[in-house]
């Protein structure tokens, strides 16, 4: 079996399981799923930043939280069609990722790790101050039950299947996308720039500017994700904006595997089901977390993603492929036609 | 120029209040870049260190212990953090920024979650020291003695730690080891030892800059995250690993908090985004920061 049929096989496999989902779990148990295929949209924006093109955010929650506030809020003011709340998550994102992009992308390394997870911080700070649109402290509230296309009422507590899957057609659009994109020159570009700026710099591609697509693209899909949270969970505030956000998705990537595709999406399921389960259990469940994120930076560099991929790759007798490689020699897989 | 007396004359206590805050914010970032210059790690449990060196002060206040010996208690455990967040990083060495960086968020979250598993998430108020009660008069003005104590202090150590670094042999050895880490091990000095010192004086400044901020600021979980929030854009305003840097940068973040929040209430986070995407413009490295490496 080549390594594609074996992916095809995976993801049909994945995907006919969440199909089934709703109607295999409980309400509670169809929700949270839904909780988790939104969190693995936020992760798989920034694992466009942080995997693909080597730009650690540290504030991405900013992000999600632009998005969310203003789908929030177009639903409280205007109108609560989801696809405007969409589309609005998606401009209230870029925007800001607008604004601060000049001066991010101006930095690297250290300082970019500092920087944005300042602006995230300013970002909280006035939603926490804007008391008169945002609600301040209390967020945004009230949001009504959504409407998607004139009479059809969808709600997380309402029509709960059919809100599960828009969810699921939302977090499949934006993992097709993340493949395309990994696929297209404008990946490849993106990963020589996380390998080598200086040598992409001096083969003439224009560094700065892809690394402004990049965080934009980041901060669209991240403002996307927040307006679907903001759907499901019909709320949005401070506390969902800030530092511990941004935190809890890096540990998403960082867990999954920041070099694939796949590796967020299973990162967030195993951030959001421990947080489930500790939380249940312990009121201060971000200790088990800390610990939990030190050691497996400690033990899986790669995350469960690159655990799984070497795995395999043992398995099926491959000659010995270097960690450092591995970006390449997946490239190389695609492109070799396979019969 | 009178208008100039004027004004000065009336803002002169936001400005004292912002030099204090600016001395608490450079003990912080002195600390941040101190361990960032040397040991190359980004210490987001800074934020942690400060708060720990909060609730330690206030543990010991509240219960009527004298002030000596709750600045000892403070600086103790700030060495014991120390030791801690070296042993903390001492596996992943060499792993690069982000993963060391990480590492010490996660020991953030461990942090704060043991605080307020300790303490609770209540506000809780620190009265400075008896000997520090009361007023002094500035100018015609009187402004609260604890705060113009934490000016002088500030200024003392920063004094003290100019001339450790740039006077002393230990200075002359750190400054070394941030140059040329190998050629320093070469001459047979012990860089390990030197490390795990630059991380023990630098988790000592933010627990005693969090001690001494207590009675200033409130003390409740959340104040770590904005103190390492302010501590970081001092840093990225004055220049990694820089200690000049940090001074002029938490005066100027001080001010632009005190000042700004004074004369421009509605504006005060966008006047540290102005501030800092102002010097990022300028020079991205900060102001006092090595060029891009």
């Amino acid at each position: 079996m080549t390594s594609r049929t074996q992916a095809w096989i995976s993801r049909s496999l994945v995907l006919a399981l969440l199909v089934a989902a709703p109607f295999l779990l409980t309400t509670f148990r169809t929700r949270l799923v839904a909780e988790i295929l939104i969190f693995a949209v936020f992760a798989l924006s920034l694992n466009i930043l942080l995997g693909f093109t080597g730009m650690p955010s540290i504030g991405h929650a900013a992000m999600f939280g632009a998005g969310g506030y203003a789908a929030g809020l177009l639903a409280v003011n205007v109108t609560s069609n989801l696809l405007f709340g969409l589309t609005a998550g998606i401009a209230g994102a870029l925007v800001l990722a607008v604004v601060t992009g000049p001066f991010v992308i101006r930095t690297t390394g250290v300082y970019f790790i500092m920087l944005t997870l300042a602006l995230s911080e300013l970002f909280r700070s006035g939603v926490e101050r804007g008391r008169t649109v945002t609600g301040g402290d209390e967020g945004v509230s009230g949001i009504p039950s959504a409407s998607l296309m004139g009479d059809i009422q969808l709600s997380a507590s309402g029509t709960p299947v059919l809100f599960y899957f828009y969810v699921l057609i939302s977090f499949s659009l934006a993992y097709g996308l993340t493949v395309k994109l990994k696929r297209s020159s404008l990946g490849h570009t993106l990963v020589g720039i996380r390998e080598n700026p200086v040598r992409m710099q001096a083969l003439g591609y224009p560094v700065a500017r892809y690394r402004l697509v990049a965080y934009l693209l980041a901060a669209a899909m991240g403002g996307f994700a927040g307006a679907l949270y903001t759907q499901l969970s019909r709320f949005m505030a401070p506390d969902l904006v800030g530092f511990s956000m941004s935190a809890l998705v890096i540990i998403m990537v960082i867990v999954g595997g920041a070099y694939t595709v796949y590796g967020p999406v299973l990162g967030a399921a195993a951030v959001i089901i421990i947080r489930e389960v500790v939380a249940a259990r312990f009121d201060h469940w971000e200790i088990a977390l800390g610990m939990a994120f030190i050691l497996i930076i400690y033990l899986m560099p790669k995350g469960l993603g690159g655990l799984s991929e070497s795995l395999g790759h043992r398995l099926r007798h491959t000659p010995h492929i270097d960690g450092q490689n591995r970006e390449e020699v997946d490239v190389d897989v695609k492109s070799t036609p396979t019969t | 120029m009178d208008v100039l007396v004027e004004w000065l004359s009336a803002n002169s206590i936001s400005m004292l209040n912002g030099l204090a805050r600016g001395m608490l914010l450079f003990l912080m970032a002195a600390g941040l870049s101190l361990i960032f210059g040397l040991g190359d790690v980004l210490n987001l449990a800074h934020g942690g260190m400060f708060l720990i060196g909060s609730y330690v002060g206030w543990q010991f206040l509240s219960t009527g212990g004298s002030f000596a010996v709750a600045v000892v208690a403070a600086t103790a455990a700030g060495a014991l953090l120390g030791v801690a967040l070296t042993g903390a990083v001492r596996p992943i060495e060499g792993r690069g920024h982000l993963d060391q960086a990480l590492v010490t968020l996660g020991a953030s979250f461990v942090i704060a979650g043991t605080l307020s598993m300790t303490w609770g998430d209540d506000f809780k108020s620190v009265q400075p020291p008896a000997f520090l009660q009361g007023s002094i008069q500035f100018f015609g003005q009187s402004y609260p003695l604890y705060r113009a104590s934490v000016i002088v202090f500030g200024l003392v150590i920063a004094v003290l730690l100019y001339l450790l670094v740039e006077r002393t042999r230990f200075g002359a050895i750190v400054r070394a080891s941030v140059a040329d880490r190998q050629m320093v091990a070469a001459m047979g000095i012990n860089v390990k030892i030197v490390l795990l010192s630059v991380f023990i004086l630098g988790s000592m400044l933010a627990t005693l800059s969090g001690l001494l901020g207590a009675p200033i600021l409130s003390v409740r979980p959340g104040v770590d995250e904005e103190v390492l929030l302010l501590a970081l854009i001092v840093v990225v305003i004055g220049g990694l690993g820089s200690l000049k840097g940090a001074f002029v940068g938490a005066l100027l973040i001080g001010q632009v908090q005190s000042l700004g929040v004074a004369l421009f209430p509605q504006f005060a986070a966008f006047a540290l985004f102005g501030a800092m995407a102002l010097v990022l413009l300028v020079r991205p490295t900060g102001l006092f920061g090595a060029h891009a490496t």
